[in-house]
């Protein structure tokens, strides 16, 4: 649609052309001048380009794409120490909970060794301690009924001194008699 | 209505100049090569003039030109055209800047004769065929033989590729001026619409200018893109022969 829009327009303005004398275009004295010029500012433009704006422009390219791969290798290392350190303070943490592991293990065993220690002198004591009391209290059981013996045998002599001056004696008088006298040898003991 | 041909008379300026039996008198045409030229120049040489790491908005335009120039070429012709780069640097942009400045009202398109256009098509042409012998002899010439074409059609393929080798600089110089020339033809035209219909009418043809004017501007850049990148393929063939 469009090419046949400009196709007709340039069929009617070539016609307009052909009545006033064709196209500017063809008209060959124009060419030589508009040629030689052409090479002077074609050729003046490519000294510029090719003398001052391109390496200016590859130079700042390339400035700045050496800058920024600088910066990505910087960005790499970095990154290589961070993992580095990283492990390195993983493996910190795992040794010193392994450390802390072993501290609680032998502590608790040398608490366990202390406590058995003393625990079992305790026992020794108690144990100790019993027999001397059991001692004690067998020694004392025996003596006293040898004391007994003793008090009885007294009692008894007594008694009978008392009895034999008196035959009627009530019965009452006998046991009050008893208790009095082993009262009196129970305070001797004492 | 004024003639739509008119714009592209080329008028002496100044006294008639000649050396030996050529006439190169300056000329309005001549006027806009120098006016581009400088334009070109000037921006790109201020531009660039910092070289800072982090560029300002001209440096970062300078640098955009650069880099799809570069990649034009890096995709067309590969890393062997890079000694090329400055020449279709410049080719761009004296086309580009051409086109450009002949959108401004009142001035001369110089791209919009076939001359100029043929002028660059066959000095590219020339470059390129001579590129070519250089850096393949006479095995350059395998270029109009195309691989896996049965022997009974060689003789006839053979007559088209060097027909189409030989009509490259016609095709691209009357790509070039015949747009430049249709679409400056087709605004002025548009344009008198408006002055002959007046208030009543002249609304229609002033709307169609400024789409126009937008659609002319595409052409200009899309224009110069297609010279340059039409090059870029005749060094491609030159420089690495892999038909």
């Amino acid at each position: 649609m469009l090419r046949v829009l400009i196709f007709s327009i340039f069929a009617s303005s070539a016609a307009f052309a052909a009545e006033s004398g064709g196209m500017p275009q063809l008209d060959p004295n124009s060419w030589v001048p508009q040629i030689f010029w052409l090479i002077i500012t074609f050729g003046g433009l490519y000294i510029v380009i090719s003398k001052i704006v391109f390496p200016r422009l590859s130079e700042s390219i390339e400035q700045r794409n050496d800058y920024v791969s600088d910066l990505v290798d910087e960005a790499k290392t970095l990154a290589e120490q961070t993992e580095k350190l990283n492990n390195e303070y993983k493996e910190l943490i795992s040794n010193s909970k392994k450390e802390a592991q072993e501290i609680i293990t032998n502590g608790r065993k040398k608490l366990n060794a202390e406590f058995d220690k003393k625990k079992n002198e305790l026992d020794k004591n108690i144990s100790e301690l019993t027999e001397k009391a059991e001692k004690e209290i067998q020694s004392f059981k025996s003596n006293s009924i040898k004391d007994v013996q003793t008090i009885a045998s007294q009692v008894s002599g007594e008694l009978l001194k008392e009895l034999s001056l008196n035959d009627e004696i009530d019965q009452n008088i006998i046991i009050k008699k008893i208790e009095d006298i082993s009262k009196k040898k129970m305070g001797e003991l004492n | 209505m004024a003639n739509p041909m008119n714009q592209f008379e080329v008028k002496t300026i100044g006294p008639k100049i000649e050396i030996g039996n050529f006439d190169i008198s300056f000329s309005n045409a001549s006027l806009f090569m120098v006016i581009t030229v400088a334009t070109i120049s000037l921006l790109f040489i201020f531009a660039t003039k910092k070289k800072s790491l982090v560029p300002s908005r001209l440096q970062l335009l300078a640098e955009m030109a650069y880099e799809f120039v570069a990649k034009m070429i890096s995709e067309t012709a590969g890393s062997k055209a890079r000694p090329y780069f400055p020449f279709i640097l410049t080719l761009f942009l004296f086309v580009l800047f051409c086109n450009m400045i002949g959108m401004i009202p009142y001035s001369f398109t110089v791209t919009s004769h076939i001359i100029v256009t043929f002028a660059l098509a066959i000095f590219i042409f020339i470059g390129v065929t001579i590129i070519g012998f250089v850096k393949h002899g006479f095995g350059y010439l395998k270029l109009f033989v195309p691989s896996g074409v049965p022997v009974v059609l060689l003789p006839i393929i053979v007559v088209i590729e060097v027909i189409s080798y030989l009509s490259r600089p016609v095709s691209l110089s009357v790509r070039l001026f015949a747009n430049m020339m249709a679409g400056h033809t087709m605004m002025k035209v548009f344009g008198g619409f408006v002055i002959s219909l007046g208030l009543v009418g002249g609304w229609l043809p002033l709307g169609f200018s400024v789409a126009l004017t937008g659609l002319e501007i595409l052409v200009a850049f899309l224009q110069a893109y297609v010279f340059a990148i039409l090059t870029c393929i005749y060094l491609n063939d030159a420089l690495n022969l892999h038909h």
